[in-house]
């Protein structure tokens, strides 16, 4: 599993701006990721990048990290279009991820990445992307291991990839969850989904643990782990895996995974350090044992 | 975020008790004639129906119909359906579903004149057990034109016609006395029915608060669990 | 001034006849497997069943259309190519389609064959529409229900092509064709499997006069002895964040677009969807009887709100993300 790569999804919540900054920086110093994908993937209204963006990347690259650039999952407006095409502007310059068709149409032709909010289940859908120019794909996080590893047989052009760690993203709204949650309108937001900086959970009535909010975004209440799959995934033919950024210390979950990857420590050690830093929460991997994917298999 | 909350109504003094009372006398032999009729007319009419409860074979429904002092069993078969009634010599079979409703409604539901859906949303019917067999049972009998009323008019031969109109005479009545009986009820059980809110209210809210205390519980139970997972590594 | 049409759902033989007689300018379906997205048991069209349902329309001049909107699963995408194949063959009007590589194929083997974009395809703009329209010749759009009615106008102006919006029926909060909530707490999810919140793992818990409904023995909902109640779809039951419970994500609310309709037909939508393959035939014939009134006196200039709270979950309409209010 040597050769493979391990990658950084784009952050996903609303961190202040000083927060986001020295969390990358410290990503682009210590964790031995190969890509970073960097972008405001979930809302429009987001201001957590503006003008820090290009210190980041410069620090990224200068460390040898290859940036990606990722798009809005869900476009409405006017407003969210002008970032999409914002974004297609940077395509010579950088590589660019996209998460809905708006993107994909505005890419199309040239060398780009497919996130995992733009639906492929199939190798049709498969070898559409390829013959489009996409040469990253990222999957859809429910796929189950007998879908993956056909999807990996037939990708020709493009680099296979799967998330392997942090909380699954679920669902994305025109509605905000996070306002509605504590009674105030999308407009009038005050940006409250700052005040978690790993997404709301969202607990049934009987208080069972159920999923987790993020603005317009739902995410499973558990983190997946795909520790123990790596082997496999890495027999299938796919190369690489992404770890979703959370509010714990990513710079040493970057490690293990990585020290797990070379072979350096066990599954054993590598889910002891994981438990170590993240005792309190959930984990699963049931989507890619083709059950629930709030189930864990095999612990 | 919006909670909503709406009173119960008074109506606790069911006119269905009433019409149960009515039709108490009914006997039970031409009740369970009329029932192997209509599973023979199933039987013969409407194969897509059949067709389409094929998954279910050897599941049993118990219809009850809260009017009625007789419990109906649906027994799902390769090919055939059987409607029987419940007899005190026959001890009851463990149902996979159990449906109640009052009779009229049950009947339109399965003539397809109301919405079954809409039914249960207001909490007319109540159901308990296997749900997707009920749906697959739902979905079936609607797949095709019923009309157990039709069914049941046909059995009466040359008398059709009389029978008919005399039914859709007593649909009216019934319906009407239903409405009548629950303005009459909530005029008798007023004032009852005051002090019964309080006492509810009360419930309310020791209810609530063992919920709240239910729900620590529950999230404690899960945390523990969780963490006696992970201490067994 | 435009002519709406009316596209209303079949979930069985049955329902599609009441569906024509009751005003139906055209009928949606979907055959008896994993290759709709209202894949529920004792639901659905075997192949003879859609060839008399063409028959029973198209003899009252009313259009089929054919829903294979779920994704065709890696490895086995023979029940989808088949689907597709067989709506060609027996020329329904027009074949509803979200996977991209299933349009890829329709567009390539069947050029005559009529496509629609399916809700399930979340289309929400022009560029990603427009897209459709170019590479597929995509004819029709069905609009997520993210779009408020003012965004539904705009789009219209960038966009070359028909918009049909949902008008009644069972709201998804979530821009559909990208959610997996219910294969995350069921395993099954609508992109693979065509279901969500399947019945296979709801219980509804009687609790003296009180209702629990659960979905996989997570509690969704609870009800008052009388309170209206409804299907535990897991985006609408009640949960709690911090110290809230509520509503969270969507009440259990019916979309009910009859009394915005004349700002619809000026928004410059072709077609107006009532969704409820899952209901029964007294919800179809209610439902399109009331539609077909409301569009007619839209046409004669008229607004006329028609509420329809005995058919809806919790017996309240809404008209959704067609107005921000409700964002």
């Amino acid at each position: 599993m040597k050769q493979s790569k391990l990658s950084l999804g784009p952050l996903l919540f609303n961190w202040p701006k000083d927060k986001v900054r020295d969390f990358y920086f410290a990503i682009a110093d210590e964790a031995p990721v190969d890509y970073v994908t960097l972008g405001e993937l979930v809302c429009a209204k987001r201001q957590r990048d503006r003008g820090a963006l290009p210190a980041i990347i410069e620090r990224l690259e200068k460390a040898g990290k290859k940036v990606i650039l990722s798009g809005l999952a869900l476009v409405l407006d006017e407003g969210d279009m002008t970032m999409v095409e914002d974004i297609a502007s940077m395509a010579p310059d950088y590589l660019i991820e996209a998460n809905d068709l708006s993107l994909v149409s505005l890419l199309r032709g040239r060398d780009h990445a497919i996130g995992p909010f733009v639906n492929i289940y199939n190798e049709a859908s498969l070898k559409y992307y390829e013959k489009g120019g996409a040469s990253r794909i990222s999957l859809p996080a429910e796929l189950p291991a007998a879908s993956l590893r056909i999807l990996a047989g037939a990708a020709n052009t493009a680099a296979l990839e799967v998330q392997v760690f942090g909380r699954m993203p679920l669902a994305i709204s025109a509605r905000c969850y996070h306002a509605r949650a504590h009674g105030l309108h999308k407009d009038g937001c005050q940006y409250i989904c700052e005040q978690d900086p790993d997404g709301l959970d969202v607990d049934t009535m009987d208080g069972q643990p159920f999923l987790a909010i993020n603005g317009l975004q739902t995410l499973s209440h558990s983190y997946g782990n795909l520790l123990a799959e790596l082997p496999e995934l890495a027999g299938m033919g796919i190369r690489n895996f992404r770890l979703s950024p959370h509010n714990v210390d990513m710079v040493k979950i970057c490690h293990l995974f990585r020290d797990r990857l070379d072979g350096k420590i066990t599954l054993e050690q590598a889910n002891d350090a994981l438990e170590e830093e993240m005792f309190a929460l959930d984990f699963s991997n049931g989507y890619y044992h083709n059950i629930a994917g709030r189930e864990q298999v095999g612990l | 975020m919006t909670t909503s909350h709406q009173h119960p109504a008074d109506d606790t003094f069911s006119p269905l008790l009433i019409a149960g009372l009515l039709t108490r006398p009914l006997p039970r032999g031409p009740l369970a004639a009329l029932l192997r009729h209509i599973s023979r007319r199933i039987q013969r009419n409407h194969p897509a129906i059949l067709e389409r409860l094929q998954p279910l074979a050897g599941r049993i429904f118990l219809i009850r119909p809260t009017d009625l002092p007789y419990d109906i069993i649906l027994t799902i078969g390769e090919n055939q359906v059987d409607f029987s009634l419940a007899t005190e010599t026959r001890p009851l079979p463990d149902a996979d579903v159990v449906i109640s409703g009052s009779l009229p409604e049950l009947v339109d539901m399965m003539d397809g004149r109301q919405d079954g859906d809409g039914l249960f949303f207001s909490r007319s019917l109540t159901v308990t057990g296997d749900t997707e067999a009920l749906l697959t049972l739902r979905n079936a009998v609607d797949s095709d034109e019923v009309n157990l009323e039709q069914e049941i008019f046909d059995l009466f031969g040359p008398l059709k016609n009389p029978a008919e109109k005399l039914a859709k005479a007593g649909g009216r009545v019934y319906h009407r006395l239903a409405r009548d009986m629950t303005t009459l009820s909530r005029a008798i059980t007023g004032p009852l029915s005051n002090r019964c809110r309080q006492l509810e209210q009360e419930n309310q809210e020791l209810t609530n608060r063992l919920d709240r205390l239910d729900k620590s519980l529950a999230k404690t139970r899960s945390r523990l669990q969780s963490l006696g997972r992970k201490a067994a590594l | 001034m435009t002519k709406l049409e009316l596209v209303c759902p079949a979930g069985t033989p049955a329902a599609l006849r009441v569906a024509v007689d009751s005003g139906a300018d055209a009928v949606y379906m979907g055959f008896r497997d994993e290759t709709n997205a209202r894949n529920f048991p004792g639901l659905n069209f075997s192949v003879p069943e859609l060839d008399e349902a063409l028959d029973y329309a198209h003899g009252r001049g009313v259009k089929v259309l054919l829903a294979v909107n779920t994704y065709a699963a890696a490895g086995n995408a023979d029940p989808w190519i088949k689907a597709v194949d067989t709506a060609a063959r027996l020329k329904v009007d027009a074949i509803i389609l979200a996977d991209i590589g299933l349009l890829d194929y329709a567009r390539a083997t069947h050029p005559d064959l009529r496509l629609h974009l399916s809700v399930q395809a979340s289309a929400s703009n022009a560029r990603a529409i427009n897209h459709y329209v170019r590479e597929f010749g995509v004819r029709r759009v069905v609009l997520p229900r993210v779009l408020t009615v003012p965004e539904i106008r705009r789009l219209n102006q960038n966009i070359d092509v028909e918009t049909e919006v949902f008008a009644f029926g069972g709201m998804c909060p979530m821009a559909e064709g990208r959610c997996s909530l219910s294969s995350y707490i069921t395993g099954k999810s609508p992109n693979m499997n065509g279901v969500c919140s399947p019945a296979s793992h709801v219980s509804y818990i009687q609790q003296g006069d009180n209702l629990k409904t659960n979905l996989a023995d997570f509690t969704i909902n609870k009800f008052g002895p009388h309170e209206r109640a409804g299907y535990p779809t897991l985006c609408k039951g009640r949960f709690t964040t911090n110290d809230t419970t509520g509503y969270l994500f969507e009440e259990p609310t019916s979309l009910n677009v009859t009394g915005i309709l004349p700002d619809l037909i000026d928004a410059g939508v072709s077609a107006l969807k009532i969704e409820g393959r899952q209901r029964s035939k007294a919800y179809v014939r209610e439902v399109v009887q009331n539609f077909r009134q409301a569009i007619d006196a839209a046409v004669r200039g008229e607004r006329r709100a028609i509420p329809m709270d005995n058919l809806s979950e919790g017996g309240q309409d809404t008209t959704g993300a067609y107005n921000r209010k409700w964002m």
